[in-house]
């Protein structure tokens, strides 16, 4: 028993502290996922129905209708959304996001990609390029709101208006289920999806540019506020999970010190009774 | 010849009505619009109005869109699309 009683017992209190810290965030991030998971649930059918209208209404038409769908020049003048959380201690996570966007630069090059950078962790890994980060939000935590969905929207979608960017591209973490996330790279514009399979022909009321005029705002709105939904929805997730296996380990822990600890008096314990012993055998003597 | 069809109104955050009707009444832009079983293919806008809902055992209900909104039909399935209600 090299270690002193003492030493230990500071140990195992500064391990209890830590696990208090880490199941509290564990409960936090349960609650948090709970309220984004079910709000997820819900905006999945609402962004898969309008773009199936989309989809179906795009059959056998001329693309000209909409600046959105314009075809422009691949490869050359790119802006890159990436979501990633503001906090750590969520695994890898963040690591996950900022690889695939690595992997993406990499292949387009630097002069060719902007960025739009969404929390902290992918912006402080991406400060050193300061010049082509073009717009970041920081500070979020993990907290949707309207308002930042849509100033990522107008930014998003001005950039590509004003030909600043011919290509947008999203990175984020999709939400699968609170073990497994993936992260996609999406294009977000020019707005390219497969025309559908409804081979019949609709009848638009009042007519088709209005319609389009309402339907694709709507549309993008839907696809910006899906990919924060799930991106933060992932994020508690892997935070949920990482917090909960500190904890367990900090438990782990807890026990082998205890055990530790009471050897370790135990022993001392002993020692004393042996000295006690011995000296009274001495006097005796 | 089906009497009813199926109809989904989703908003953002929530599924508002998911069923089988029999008739369809909805605000469009250029008036209400009414949709029976067996409508031709249609997409149209919506606007803010009252979209009224008569089920098989025709009861009525009433949603109140307060938003702009879409609206589907293709082959006895109608789908509402709200941004809020």
């Amino acid at each position: 028993m090299l270690q002193s009683l003492k030493a230990i017992k500071n140990r195992i209190r500064s391990i209890e502290n830590t696990r208090k810290v880490t199941s509290a965030m564990q409960m936090i991030s349960a609650t948090k996922l709970s309220r984004l998971d079910s709000r997820l649930v819900h905006n999945r059918p609402f962004a898969r129905g309008i773009e199936s209208i989309l989809s179906n209404l795009l059959l056998g038409r001329q693309v000209s209708l909409n600046p959105f769908l314009e075809p422009r020049p691949s490869g050359e003048r790119i802006v890159l959304c990436l979501i990633t959380a503001d906090n750590g201690l969520c695994g890898v996570y963040n690591n996950n996001v900022i690889r695939q966007a690595e992997d993406f630069i990499s292949r387009y090059g630097w002069d060719k990609v902007k960025l739009v950078i969404v929390g902290k962790k992918g912006w402080s890994y991406f400060k050193n390029y300061r010049e082509s980060i073009l717009h970041s939000y920081l500070g979020l935590s993990g907290r949707y709101s309207d308002k930042v969905c849509e100033e990522l929207l107008n930014n998003l979608t001005s950039l590509f208006l004003s030909k600043q960017a011919d290509e947008v591209y999203l990175v984020y973490t999709r939400f699968k289920n609170a073990l497994t996330n993936q992260v996609v790279v999406e294009k977000f514009l020019n707005i390219d999806i497969k025309p559908g399979e409804a081979k019949n022909e609709y009848i638009v009321e009042p007519n088709i540019s209005r319609v389009m005029q309402e339907l694709i705002p709507e549309y993008l709105a839907a696809r910006v506020r899906l990919a924060l939904l799930e991106a933060f929805t992932s994020e508690h997730a892997s935070r949920l999970v990482a917090m909960r296996t500190a904890t367990e380990n900090a438990k782990d822990l807890l026990n082998s010190l205890v055990l530790l600890r009471n050897k370790v008096r135990q022993a001392s314990i002993t020692r004393e009774i042996i000295e006690i012993v011995s000296a009274a055998e001495a006097l005796k003597g | 010849m089906e009497k009813d069809f199926l109809v989904t109104i989703l908003s953002r955050d929530n599924t508002l009505y998911e069923g089988r009707v029999k008739s369809l009444n909805v605000p469009a832009e250029r008036g209400y619009l009414g949709v029976l079983a067996n409508h031709d293919f249609l997409v149209s806008n919506l606007v803010s109005g009252k979209i009224t809902i008569r089920k098989p055992s025709d009861e009525l209900l009433v949603i109140n869109s307060k938003g702009k909104g879409f609206l589907e039909v293709a082959r006895n399935k109608v789908s509402m699309l709200l941004t809020s209600a």
